[in-house]
């Protein structure tokens, strides 16, 4: 088989002045339109970006009105919870007291009669009618066995309605 | 695939050979009367390409410059051998360096002696005729050494035989001998009117193959038959009466005999051009 070949490579064609031009143009005209769809993008983008900021901002508020609510609400658990501490205290305090004056009455002797006790924050003085010296003395180691309070000192005070008054100084343990 | 795409005055004749499960196929896309522009045909070829999907083609040239010659050398060293178809090109095809561009290729060897064929054609009908296309050929044949292809790998390929490919406006000569080409030339202003050949046309072809078979050697003018192809071919009563002028039996040359190819019954002698470039794809 005859295997002749002419072909030759195309040379690339020359543009024409008039090509050159509308190439030229069309190169401008889409390069503009290229940047004018770009500018519109980002000019809505960067609306979409203050609208976003916007947003940003209320909710900013109503957060820092919720952060003030808060600490607001932190200061009153805390006041709540002095609170609570105090009613604690009074509480337990109110409770030695009764135990106090529970313990007073209860171990009075036959034919004594309690008449007044003032209870302070670490010692008692109550004030008692007896028929004898060795029923107070009877007492008031009854009190002290109670490992409540200890005798400080007891005195007799007179006889009202024929009975000796004595006042007696206690020490709360 | 390799398509062999031949453009004539009048159409365009394509051939794609087998491969794989595709069939070869041949066709013809006419072109209009009021239209045969450079501009509408570069528009067809490229409705052409998209349809079929063509990536690879080959077409054959010819017109104004294009020549081919055939000539035995006795030469063995390559250099040599170049130099003696340099000498070839300048004085019997006129080739100009700074105008054409040149091909050869060896042929067979016959004695001490080496067939050589080479072809010249300028460059500006190259890039003219490749610019009608949307690619690039895989390679560019001449008209003339498509037809002599077509006949070399036909069952006339190894007798004498002289072959008129006749379009409406081209002609084409070639003469094999013993499987080698030893005339190729285009004729020029070829216009056939009629299909039939009139009285007028008949002693106009009777001229000019006598003259033409005046080239050959005295000792290769003995021939065995005459074969018509184109479209002066699709009357077979035409190769009978040619052949006659030349005291040859005259036949119409189908290059699809003996091939598998769906072409329309009697209009295969129109793509011997367009197979033998098909046929480089191979």
């Amino acid at each position: 088989m005859i295997q002749i070949d002419l072909a030759v490579r195309r040379r690339p064609e020359k543009l024409t002045s008039l090509q050159f031009l509308l190439l030229f143009l069309g190169i401008l005209i889409g390069t503009s339109l290229i940047v004018g769809i770009g500018l519109i993008l980002q000019w809505n983008s960067l609306n979409n970006l203050a609208d976003e900021i916007g947003e940003l901002g209320v909710k900013r508020d109503s957060l820092e009105a919720l952060e003030a609510e808060i600490i607001r609400y932190k200061d009153l658990k805390d006041s709540h919870s002095e609170l609570m501490l105090v009613m604690e205290d009074a509480r337990k305090d109110t409770e030695r007291r009764l135990d106090i004056l529970r313990l007073l009455r209860t171990e009075l002797e036959p034919g004594m009669k309690f008449l007044s006790c003032r209870i302070g924050p670490d010692s008692v003085i109550t004030r008692c009618l007896s028929p004898s010296n060795v029923k107070v003395a009877r007492y008031l180691e009854e009190l002290s066995r109670s490992g409540l309070l200890r005798v400080i000192e007891s005195e007799p005070q007179g006889t009202r309605q024929g009975l000796i008054e004595h006042r007696v100084l206690l020490k709360i343990q | 695939m390799t398509y062999g795409i031949d453009i004539s005055e009048e159409e365009i004749r394509w051939v794609r050979l087998p491969k794989g499960e595709n069939p070869a196929v041949c066709g013809r896309i006419l072109l209009e009367d009021n239209d045969r522009s450079p501009r509408r045909i570069r528009q067809v070829l490229k409705e052409f390409f998209s349809r079929e999907r063509v990536s690879r083609f080959v077409f054959p040239l010819c017109g104004q410059g294009v020549r081919a010659r055939v000539f035995a050398s006795d030469k063995v060293d390559i250099s040599e051998l170049e130099d003696n178809v340099a000498w070839e090109a300048k004085f019997m095809l006129e080739y100009n360096r700074h105008r054409d561009v040149l091909s050869f290729d060896p042929l067979r060897s016959v004695g001490s002696q080496t067939w050589i064929v080479a072809v010249a054609a300028p460059l500006e009908v190259i890039q003219r005729k490749s610019g009608l296309f949307p690619k690039n050929p895989a390679h560019i044949e001449t008209a003339l050494t498509a037809l002599a292809n077509a006949v070399l790998r036909s069952k006339w390929g190894e007798k004498d035989i002289i072959i008129l490919h006749l379009d409406r406006s081209r002609g084409f000569l070639v003469v094999v001998s013993h499987g080698n080409p030893i005339l190729m030339q285009e004729i020029p202003r070829v216009n056939l009117k009629e299909a039939r050949l009139s009285e007028e046309a008949l002693s106009f072809w009777y001229d000019e193959l006598k003259v033409r078979r005046n080239f050959l050697p005295q000792d290769k003018r003995r021939l065995d038959h005459f074969l018509l192809s184109g479209e002066a071919a699709l009357v077979p009563e035409n190769a009978r009466v040619l052949g006659e002028c030349i005291d040859l039996t005259g036949e119409v040359f189908d290059p699809f005999d003996g091939v598998q190819i769906e072409c329309k019954a009697g209009e295969g002698v129109l793509f011997p051009l367009a197979y033998a470039c098909a046929l480089r794809g191979k």
